[in-house]
């Protein structure tokens, strides 16, 4: 029953009850009344009074009459006479002083009838009990008198008479009036008991109604908590335990009889956690706040009763009861659970780890087989060009054959590698497709011709020249594709084609197809070609010499690109592996602006140029003297402001890290000068161009950039710029840098200088090559390596090692986000590029026939 | 008032001087002088005549009370009625109770028993006159509880009491 419907019925129940405890002090009132007038009746003393005036009357008269025979003369008359006198002063004397008459006394006429008689009798006495000759004597005298009374004798009867008369009816009229009220009290409470039992059995229904109600809640609730698998403990304010279910039972293994009374603390708590148990008790009792009531669940350890020890999640309710208030704790044994959870979480740790293992395994692994290898192979080319004998020349071709394969192989894992790592990126340039098909066909078509193949490309329908995607990933997959295809191709032919798909395919709109007549692949092979580690036969393998990966990674590729590829092939007759690839179609470039050189400004300016990096400073100082400009060149940043404090340039070149105080800071430094020295432009000269960074350039107060490697045609327009005053607007909006505008070293230095700063950076790079191949990362923090790669990366480009440039640039990337793994891949790609740079640079080396 | 209050105090000096009078002669007389005339009991035709010593031989009994017939408190001495009667050796149901005016009153005989009524001679330690209710009075203790304020008891309550009759 609710709360609401228990007040009302109890308002119901008790609003009899005042009428009651009013009309109980009035009937007990009146009962006492009606009782003292009962008892009034009981003990009238009114019978006894209208006795006693009609006595006074007889005596009288008894009196008088015993005078009139004493008067008679006869003597022993005279005894008789004194004792009807005393027997009537007796009487009077009861009117005049017997407590029965003092009411009647306060009648004036009563009073007065009294006080008369009681003068003629006390007057009489003397002669009453003088001699009897006297009262012979006396009695005509006493005779008289006592007839004179005869009157006030009456009055006493009559008034007495009266008075009693109206006290019986005032006494009557009293009791009427008493009873009355006592008939109409005991009906009022009649009816008042008789609406109060009415109201009494309807709350007692409600009562059974509700109490029925509350036994089946009762029976639904003992239901669900010797049921429940969670433990339930109630515990009172002292701590005490009232009560636990056949789940606690089971969980604690205490009966509830055992566990009955016995302090929670005692009970269930690990000894070292009964202190603080029981100091947050004792605040949840005195403030009822607790971290646990109403909180949720917490976990927490408990004790069994065979002293193991098990975990817990606890959570706490209070609630008032009649007894007080009781807290309610539901607690479940999470220990499996906790166990299970902390195994998967070891599991998934391992696998982490395990993933972690694979990917630096196979970077270390590239790494160090890589580098041996080239050696091997450098050396192996080194000895095919010495003097052999046929056999030996034959050996050592094998040898370099198995060489190749071997490099082929680790770098086939390496591209997997780096694949799964999710470290390959896709980098959008814009380039003419038919183009492209045309180049990779030169390419392939001295191989081809080895096995008397013929191979040729064409366009079936409408042609899309000019397009945006990644030429690097496509080419790949192409040498790829055409490369099995030669392989596989003997004395036959092969065609490339290209079709637009109209309309697209899922986002494709180029299908490329590399059609050979091959042996052809069977149909259970074709399903399993593109997988792992998959190759179609021992004889194909043998033949082809592949590791299984190269349609996996081309698989791979294409999927970086957003593409699709498959193999349709007959046995016998020939596959056509296709290519379905998302091209963005973009308009030709105007090459005749691309192919007009910047001429260099008429004006002579004077330019400071702050690079620590000589070769760097070397290259731009002969670039800007052939313009006929005056240079002055710094090594780090404070000479930089030191100078451009004292001497007005027309502008400065900063590089942007340099030794003792960066490009950054030292304009900072100069913009703090007094003027005319502040207002200098400066240009940042970095090879830094991501957006991010030309704005920070901008936010240290620089005018303008210039990319590295140094384009002639850029530094030409950026001076320009500063003599037209239109420096800011081209900050950072210069196209990057391509790099076959990249102005050479060659081009610039004088063939002396030239070898210089070649041998220079010959040594350099090799130093720090050498250093990475001993150890991983060469035993350097990612801070170091990221300042050597960029430093040797700048003059890389001057002497056109541009893959090894961009390898650095890469590594540089890697190392800045300390990403081990991909530094240890871009070091083992590094390795090998720059063997070839080394030997493409070093007239030495050159002389040493290329392993390619 | 004033009348009410003197006449009670002029007849008590006049009975001291009645008293004082006599006293010297009389005393010894009065107290000899047969007051009390019993008949009835086991033999019908014996009578016994006592005097007031007689019966403050027998015994005696002070009660101290107000009656209706009189003012204020007093104290009543007689012989317990019981005892009287125990003292006679009547046995009987019924007292015969006989005034000088000749009023006569049943008091059963369960009346006469120990606590109950005296046959009371004097009155604060003197003599009742007959003029004044004497000699001799039933006097129930009817301040001692309600049961003897009834009109009944008021009624045996007999005073100039000069004869008891048995009856059997």
């Amino acid at each position: 029953m609710s709360r609401h419907s228990r007040l009302f019925l109890f308002l119901k129940n008790w609003v009899f009850l005042p009428l009651v405890v009013l009309c109980l002090p009035l009937l007990v009132l009146l009962g006492q009344e009606v009782y003292r007038d009962l008892k009034l009746l009981r003990s009238a003393d009114i019978d006894s009074v209208q006795w006693t005036l009609s006595q006074v009357e007889i005596e009288y008269l008894d009196f008088l009459l015993t005078l009139e025979r004493a008067s008679s003369a006869e003597d022993h008359h005279l005894s008789v006479v004194r004792k009807d006198f005393d027997i009537l002063y007796s009487r009077v004397g009861i009117l005049g002083s017997g407590m029965l008459f003092a009411p009647m006394r306060e009648i004036d006429g009563f009073s007065n009838a009294v006080t008369d008689v009681k003068f003629f009798l006390d007057q009489s006495t003397t002669a009453i009990d003088g001699s009897d000759a006297d009262l012979q004597a006396y009695i005509p005298e006493l005779q008289k008198q006592a007839n004179a009374l005869r009157p006030q004798i009456r009055s006493l009867f009559v008034q007495g008479l009266e008075y009693f008369a109206s006290q019986s009816d005032q006494r009557r009229l009293s009791i009427f009036t008493t009873l009355t009220e006592l008939a109409i009290i005991s009906v009022t409470i009649l009816i008042a008991l008789g609406a109060l039992s009415f109201y009494s059995m309807y709350a007692n229904a409600q009562a059974q109604t509700s109490a029925r109600a509350l036994a089946r809640t009762n029976a639904h609730m003992q239901t669900i908590l010797s049921t429940t698998h969670e433990a339930v403990i109630v515990a009172d304010t002292r701590g005490k335990i009232v009560d636990l279910n056949t789940a606690a039972e089971t969980t604690f293994g205490y009966s509830l009889a055992e566990a009955k009374n016995q302090s929670i603390g005692d009970l269930i708590v690990p000894p070292e956690h009964r202190k603080a148990h029981a100091q947050g008790f004792a605040r949840l009792v005195k403030t009822g706040q607790s971290r646990l009531v109403g909180k949720g669940s917490v976990h927490l350890e408990a004790l069994k009763a065979d002293g193991t020890r098990i975990s817990v999640e606890l959570a706490m309710q209070s609630a008032k009861t009649d007894d007080g208030e009781v807290f309610i704790g539901f607690l479940r044994d999470i220990s499996q659970q906790l166990e299970v959870e902390a195994e998967i979480r070891a599991a998934r740790d391992q696998a982490l780890a395990g993933e972690q293992a694979k990917a630096n395994f196979l970077a270390v692994m590239s790494h160090e087989i890589r580098t041996p290898l080239n050696g091997l192979l450098g050396n192996l080319t080194l000895i095919s060009k010495t003097q052999l004998d046929k056999e030996q020349a034959v050996f050592a071709e094998n040898m370099e054959i198995s060489g190749r394969q071997l490099m082929h192989h680790v770098n086939s894992i390496l591209d997997i590698a780096k694949f799964e790592s999710g470290k390959a990126t896709v980098s959008h340039t814009n380039f003419h497709l038919g183009r492209f098909l045309q180049d990779i066909v030169d390419s392939q078509s001295g191989h081809a011709g080895r096995n008397q193949t013929s191979i040729e490309w064409e366009w079936l329908g409408t042609s899309l020249d000019w397009v945006n995607g990644d030429k690097i990933i496509l080419e790949q997959i192409m040498l790829n594709l055409v490369g099995n295809a030669i392989k596989f191709t003997h004395g036959g032919r092969m065609s490339i084609e290209a079709e637009q798909l109209l309309p697209p395919d899922g986002g494709c709109n180029v299908e490329i197809r590399i059609i050979d007549s091959g042996i052809g692949i069977s149909e259970e092979d074709q399903l399993r070609i593109f997988e792992d580690f998959e190759t179609c036969d021992s004889t194909y393998t043998r033949d082809g010499g592949g590791t299984g990966l190269g349609l996996a990674i081309v698989k791979r590729m294409v999927q970086l690109l957003g593409g699709q590829a498959g193999v349709e092939s007959t046995l016998g007759e020939g596959s056509v592996f296709w290519l379905r690839l998302p091209f963005l179609p973009v308009m030709e470039p105007d090459e005749s602006d691309g192919e007009e050189r910047v001429k260099p400004t008429e004006q002579s300016l004077s330019i400071l140029i702050a690079e620590d990096i000589e070769t760097n400073a070397f290259v731009a100082l002969k670039l800007l003297e052939r313009d006929g400009h005056k240079v002055t060149i710094v090594k780090d940043g404070l000479s930089a402001v030191a100078r451009a404090k004292v001497e007005v340039f027309d502008v400065i070149l900063m590089d942007i890290s340099m030794p003792r105080m960066d490009g950054l800071q030292a304009t900072q430094e100069i913009r703090k000068a007094p003027p005319p020295f502040c207002d200098v432009p400066i240009l940042a000269f970095s090879a830094n161009v991501l957006p991010e960074e030309t704005d920070h350039f901008r936010a240290s107060g620089m005018d303008g950039f210039i990319g590295k490697p140094l384009q002639l045609s850029e530094l030409r327009r950026a001076l320009q710029a500063v003599l037209d005053n239109t420096l800011s607007a081209n900050l950072g909006e210069e196209e990057p840098a391509v790099d076959d505008m990249a102005e050479k070293a060659q081009d610039v230095l004088n063939q002396s200088e030239y070898d210089i700063y070649l041998k220079r950076f010959i040594d350099e790079g090799a130093a720090f090559m050498e250093t990475l191949a001993v150890i991983p990362l060469g035993g350097m923090d990612f801070t170091e390596i990221v300042s050597k790669a960029h430093q040797i990366r700048s003059t890389a480009s001057l002497f056109g090692a541009d893959n090894f440039a961009t390898s650095l640039g890469n590594l540089e990337q890697e190392a800045k986000q300390s990403n081990e793994a991909a530094c240890l891949i871009e070091i083992a790609n590094l390795s090998e590029i720059w063997l070839k740079t080394r030997m493409s640079l070093d007239p030495n080396y050159e002389a040493a026939p290329s392993a390619e | 008032m004033k009348i009410d209050g003197f006449i009670p105090f002029a007849r008590a000096l006049f009975l001291a001087a009645i008293v004082a009078t006599k006293g010297a002669t009389g005393m010894a007389d009065i107290n000899q002088t047969p007051v009390l005339e019993v008949t009835g009991g086991q033999s019908p035709s014996e009578t016994y005549t006592l005097s007031v010593q007689d019966l403050r031989d027998i015994a005696v009994q002070d009660i101290v009370t107000s009656t209706i017939w009189t003012k204020g408190v007093h104290e009543f001495s007689g012989v317990p009625l019981h005892t009287l009667l125990q003292h006679l050796e009547v046995t009987g149901t019924t007292i015969e109770a006989i005034a000088l005016n000749d009023y006569s009153v049943a008091i059963p005989l369960s009346d006469a028993e120990a606590g109950g009524p005296i046959v009371a001679f004097a009155i604060d330690g003197q003599p009742i006159p007959r003029r004044e209710k004497g000699p001799l009075w039933i006097i129930y203790p009817f301040d001692q509880s309600p049961e003897f304020r009834t009109e009944t008891i008021y009624s045996r309550s007999i005073w100039q009491l000069n004869r008891l009759n048995i009856v059997q």
